[in-house]
């Protein structure tokens, strides 16, 4: 306890004799006061500055993150229009693509019925064909057909026209049988006037005489 | 000297029937340019009778100042030959070309062997025209068996020229010529790009071809009125076949009520007064009758089967046409009046487009033998059928207003070209197209 109290002494003694210099220089220990004023004052508007900044920083980040929250939220919504205006599409699509496989599943089948001279009955080898496009035209009530009739050079002209007609009409009947509406169908006979092949052989004249299947709609 | 004067054709203005629906002008424009000029066909004779009246037409007279532009002494020249009677004496052989009855010296002819003899000259007329004079003489009987002149305008000299040789194969023959006539084609070119469909109408000799009609269409089955001023004929222009009628001096035309499905093989009746057509709406080809006056139809056959190519009796009371009722295609004759049917024939297994010569004796028809396509024709009389020609695909035949010769469509060098034969079989030529195909022949019953 000693010890302390003698501290205490020093420790006074120091503060003195600190204390007598400095009134031995009175003016500086003015000046020296009011710096330290300024120092102070200083610091604390840094301080507040540096406050205000943060408070300022914080707030433009509240209101960066209120944005971007607000941002997600819209992207969301967007995301979710999006996908539901694709599903749409893609349900639209896949439609036109199955009208699509159809017009090319009936576009695939065979569009020519070919006949024996001064024939018109239908070969076995065409049912296939003509099955499909009746199955079609019955699915597609809008779609509508043509049949042209035409026949080879041989035999007279107008007698041909006729020829094809009955080529054109049976075929027209095959369809209507399988389901085909006779409202969808139109039979044109061009007789010999239209050849596909202008040889004068029986090659030719067989690839003349056939009813061409005409889609006006599909 | 004996003159007839014959007033040239001039274009007749009949009244318009209502019941015709006028196609549009725009229409009209489009597909018709009568007055375009196509190239004219080349007569090749192939064969004659055998022993042909030796004859010589003198060059015509002509006194103006420049030179005509008609030969009109080889018109008659060609004209006689076509006819597959004569045979023309050559002009390098001739000794002397008189114009006149007295420079005729008749001894100089009977050394050339030439049994007749015609001379003759141009002259102008008041209006501008041409008038052009002959006269035929029995070179062994020294005489004028026949003397006449034909006036028309200027651009007619063939047309007069055609008059005179008319007039000269009667004399000679007994039969009025037809060479003073037309006919009716169909020509087409697919190899040329745009393809085109062609209806033209020429002189009887191949000259003055003219269109009536051109498009990317077929055009079918022409038909001339019984006066020749119009055609009826089938176009597919609108993608279905329609029939029109057409007057060839005009240009003018219309198309007459059509139907779902064939609207085809138009026939003009004797009198004019109507069309036989086919027509497929109620259910397959049948024959009808359209009243151009009244637009009243009335149909004329009732079968299942194919009734087509219908043409009239001479009369006007029976209609011809072609059916396959019996199973294969062959001619057969309804009386109108009753509706009764009988069959005409019954050689072969394919009769097809008959039509009667204009005096109602023979049936000229397409017939199949061995395969092949020909042109046959029928005695009425007698019951025979004879073969005219020995090619293979000869079809549309149509008979001169004569009835000497026959016109159709055969093939040679694998294309449709027309060609002619006598009704006996006895005279051939073949007229090719310079250009694609010609078809469907239809001979022009006479002008005047």
């Amino acid at each position: 306890m000693e010890m302390g109290n003698l501290s205490k002494v020093i420790a006074s003694g120091v503060l003195v004799a600190f204390l007598g210099a400095c009134s031995t220089t009175g003016e500086t220990t003015d000046a020296t006061a009011s710096t330290e004023a300024a120092l102070v004052a200083a610091e604390a508007q840094a301080l507040a500055e540096t406050q205000a900044l943060a408070e300022a920083e914080a707030l433009a980040l509240a209101e960066t993150q209120a944005l971007a929250e607000a941002a997600v939220q819209a992207q969301a919504e967007a995301d979710a229009a999006e996908a539901a205006l694709q599903a749409e599409n893609e349900a639209a699509q896949a439609a036109i693509i199955a009208q699509q496989q159809e017009e090319a599943e009936a576009q695939a089948l065979a569009h020519i019925i070919y006949f024996d001279f001064d024939q018109s009955t239908i070969k076995a080898e065409f049912r296939a064909a003509l099955n499909g496009h009746a199955a079609y035209l019955s699915q597609n009530p809008s779609a509508n057909i043509v049949l042209e009739g035409h026949a080879d050079e041989r035999g007279t002209r107008e007698y041909n026209i006729a020829l094809g007609e009955r080529r054109g009409n049976a075929v027209s009947r095959y369809l209507v049988v399988q389901g085909v509406s006779v409202d969808a169908i139109e039979v044109v006979s061009f007789g010999e006037e239209r050849p596909v092949n202008a040889g004068h052989d029986s090659a030719s004249w067989a690839e003349n005489r056939r009813v061409e299947i005409r889609y006006i709609n599909y | 000297m004996i003159i007839i004067k014959k007033r040239a054709k001039s274009a007749q203005n009949k009244p318009k029937s209502v019941f015709f629906s006028v196609v549009s002008s725009a229409i009209f424009t489009l597909l018709v340019s009568f007055s375009a000029w196509s190239s004219d066909l080349v007569i090749e004779i192939t064969q004659g009778v055998d022993n042909p009246v030796p004859i010589a037409v003198v060059p015509f007279h002509w006194s103006g100042n420049n030179a005509l532009n008609e030969d009109v002494a080889q018109v008659i020249d060609a004209d006689l030959e076509r006819s597959g009677q004569f045979k023309s004496l050559k002009r390098s052989l001739m000794l002397s070309f008189p114009y006149q009855e007295e420079d005729v010296y008749f001894r100089d002819w009977s050394y050339l062997a030439t049994e007749y003899l015609v001379i003759g000259q141009v002259l102008v007329t008041d209006s501008g025209g041409y008038q052009v004079n002959y006269q035929l003489f029995d070179v062994q009987r020294q005489e004028v068996i026949s003397a006449s002149g034909f006036t028309g305008g200027k651009n007619d000299l063939r047309a007069l020229a055609h008059s005179a040789s008319d007039a000269i194969y009667e004399a000679l023959t007994g039969l009025k010529g037809a060479f003073r006539t037309r006919i009716a084609y169909v020509a087409a070119d697919k190899k040329v790009n745009p393809s085109y469909y062609k209806l033209l109408v020429a002189d009887a000799d191949g000259y003055n071809a003219k269109e009536v009609l051109k498009s990317n269409q077929p055009i079918m089955s022409p038909s001339w009125s019984r006066d020749a001023t119009k055609l009826a004929y089938v176009s597919f222009e609108t993608n279905r076949p329609a029939i029109y009628v057409q007057d060839i001096t005009t240009g003018q035309r219309e198309r007459i009520q059509s139907f779902k499905g064939i609207n085809g093989a138009p026939a003009w009746s004797p009198d004019g007064k109507k069309l036989a057509i086919v027509l497929s709406k109620d259910g397959n080809a049948e024959i009808y009758v359209l009243d151009l006056a009244s637009n009243k139809l009335t149909r004329v056959t009732r079968h299942y089967g194919i009734d087509t190519e219908p043409s009239w009796s001479v009369d006007g009371k029976h209609i011809l046409f072609t059916s396959d009722r019996g199973g294969k295609p062959q001619i057969y004759q309804v009386t109108l009046e009753s509706g009764w049917v009988e069959r005409l024939t019954f050689e072969g297994d394919y009769n097809a487009r008959g039509s009667l010569t204009y005096d109602g004796r023979f049936l000229v028809l397409v017939s199949r033998h061995d395969s092949q396509f020909n042109i046959a024709v029928q005695d009425l009389q007698r019951g025979t059928m004879s073969l005219l020609t020995q090619t293979s695909l000869d079809e549309s035949p149509s008979v001169a207003p004569n009835g000497s010769m026959v016109i159709y469509s055969t093939q040679d060098g694998g294309r449709d070209i027309l060609a002619a034969v006598s009704i006996d079989g006895k005279v051939k030529f073949k007229i090719p197209a310079n250009e694609g195909v010609v078809r469907e022949p239809a001979w022009s019953p006479y002008l005047d």
